[in-house]
């Protein structure tokens, strides 16, 4: 049994909506030093975005977690800035 | 791992479970213990769809140890990283209470309830801990597509997996 599971468009519009927040919640706790919230967000998409069709993001996210883990606020923050840009285009109208 | 863990044969514990899910027509009762509500949701609703799958999900641990003294479950889906406690955790809690609760469905002292480990962590990182009540069968990760997942799920709700789990290890205590 191998036919194709398919994504319901409310749901990929409802995973969006999510990562949108998780990127406000990233910004927000990268100005604070509050590297839960990144390594919480870095390592649940680094698990989800692939499964949403988004690989891209989900490679993001697997360095979003390594450098938030590691406390690297430099490293932290193009890659915050790439996991913005990204949702930026993918909930663009 | 060295002295905190040993190598354990996965096969003689699953057997049973593969051999009766092969005869069985019955809607598998399955339990996703989940925090991510994007991937609970499309996992539940694949498992519907495809395998006629009975689905409850647990967002944190103490929903699933509710839910599991008051049901048996054909099938466990446990996330390694939950909130407030781990995976590993979750399930020694929830051992806990079936082992004290007197009134636990009786299937649970008539058989093991199979879990699979869903993780985006490495699977040498999930050492599950050997239990009265819980066979831990697998490791699927997370950091696939989507259809491989519900593939790889679906070998173990229709007993086609094939018994590889040797090199799955469990810690002691």
């Amino acid at each position: 049994m191998s036919s194709e599971v398919d994504l319901p468009p409310e749901a990929i519009a409802r995973y969006i909506e999510r990562r949108i927040q998780d990127a406000r919640d990233c910004r927000e706790a990268l100005n604070k030093g509050d590297f839960a919230v990144l390594l919480k967000v870095g390592h649940q998409v680094k698990g989800n975005a692939i499964s949403f069709g988004f690989a891209e993001l989900g490679e993001i996210a697997v360095q979003l977690e390594e450098f938030a883990l590691k406390k690297d606020i430099s490293s932290l923050k193009p890659i915050l800035e790439k996991f913005e840009s990204y949702i930026a285009k993918i909930s663009a109208p | 791992m060295g002295s905190l863990a040993q190598s354990l044969p996965f096969s003689k514990f699953s057997t049973t479970f593969l051999m009766k899910s092969k005869t069985s027509k019955r809607p598998k009762k399955i339990l996703i213990i989940e925090d991510d509500p994007d991937m609970s949701f499309v996992i539940a609703r694949a498992l519907k769809c495809k395998y006629n799958c009975q689905v409850e999900v647990a967002q944190d641990p103490f929903e699933a140890m509710n839910l599991m003294v008051d049901k048996f479950y054909d099938l466990i889906i446990l996330d390694w990283h939950l909130p407030g406690l781990s995976g590993k955790d979750t399930m020694a809690e929830a051992e806990k209470g079936l082992r004290f609760d007197p009134d636990i469905p009786i299937q649970w002292d008539t058989k093991k309830a199979p879990v699979v480990i869903f993780s985006s962590a490495k699977k040498s990182d999930c050492l599950p801990r050997k239990t009265k009540h819980f066979d831990y069968v697998g490791f699927i990760s997370k950091a696939q597509p989507l259809n491989d997942i519900i593939d790889l799920f679906g070998e173990y709700i229709t007993g086609e997996q094939k018994l590889n789990f040797q090199s799955l290890k469990l810690a002691i205590n």
